[in-house]
């Protein structure tokens, strides 16, 4: 799995849902989270981190700049084109997944979700990034 | 109970059902829905979110406006946000000022598909949250709104489910 120092960004507009992936994460063995409300407060989140952001947990949905916009726009600057983006959301059509894998998602997890189906995506994210 | 109400409602029994068993551990049981026909929630807090879209039947695409509100007694409310978030709460605190939303939130994403397969496209709706003992929901106009007592290990609440009856 992900180092346990891993810097992981929540981003989500309910601080209920933040909350509920942070507590995740931290009982994964995450310590190191650090949340924004939307995608834009993500990307100054990004931008001004003292240490870089190592995985991205972002709601899709959000005002101002949503999830998708986000991920876009992570994959589009150099700086952080590399970095694991995991989409979590209620939006589960299906030209939405194929939308979000053309930009560069690496896993997708649909509300309501267990901490298990959480851990099932990270371990997959996790084996991606260790093979390249 | 009408057949637009019956065919309409299906989704969102399913999807409650789903999103109580995973996010609270619990099994709901519905009880007959009955129809309502004043705007009192009678209860502490209530979270709602629009059902608006549109619905193609006969070649033909129409306005769609629904609501599903989701209506708690503060103490089932903190039970509710205790059990998502594994903490116990005793009162109110901005963590879960927004539990109720988030629930009413993805049981309108889960429902979604299936209402798809029926026709009825959703656009994309921000939930909100209204507190205060006494307070009013504001229901769509020219539409129905069933109430549904919901029964689980955390005690009662009621779901309304307010939706129009398209004629083509």
């Amino acid at each position: 799995m992900f180092a346990p120092t891993t810097r992981v960004l929540i981003v989500d507009d309910m601080s209920t849902m933040r909350k509920i992936v942070g507590k995740t994460c931290k009982e994964l063995g995450f310590s190191d989270l650090t949340e924004a409300a939307d995608g834009t407060l993500a990307w100054e989140a990004l931008q001004n981190a003292p240490a870089p952001i190592g995985l991205i947990i972002s709601d899709w949905n959000m005002p101002n700049c949503t999830g998708i916009d986000l991920l876009k726009r992570v994959r589009a600057d150099s700086r952080f084109k590399g970095v694991p983006f995991i989409l979590v959301t209620a939006e589960a059509e299906q030209h939405q997944v194929i939308e979000a894998v053309k930009a560069g998602v690496d896993q997708y997890v649909v509300k309501p979700f267990t901490k298990d189906d959480l851990k099932t995506k990270l371990e997959s994210v996790y084996k991606k990034y260790a093979k390249s | 109970m009408n057949d637009m109400f019956l065919k309409f409602s299906a989704p969102f029994i399913k999807s409650t059902k789903n999103t109580f068993a995973t996010m609270m551990s619990t099994t709901i049981t519905m009880h007959s829905p009955q129809i309502k026909t004043d705007n009192q929630a009678g209860a502490d807090i209530t979270a709602l979110i629009g059902i608006n879209g549109t619905v193609t039947a006969n070649g033909q695409d129409k306005e769609f406006r629904g609501l599903l509100a989701l209506c708690f007694s503060k103490a089932i409310y903190l039970k509710l946000a205790s059990r998502m978030l594994g903490e116990d709460y005793t009162d109110m605190v901005p963590d879960i000022a927004d539990a109720g939303s988030e629930v009413a939130n993805i049981i309108l994403g889960g429902s979604k598909q299936d209402l798809l397969n029926m026709g009825i496209k959703l656009q994309l709706t921000s939930p909100s949250t209204i507190r205060g003992t006494d307070h009013e929901i504001s229901y769509p106009k020219g539409s129905t709104t069933m109430r549904t007592t919901v029964t689980c290990d955390l005690g009662d609440f009621y779901l309304d489910l307010c939706y129009q009856d398209v004629k083509f």
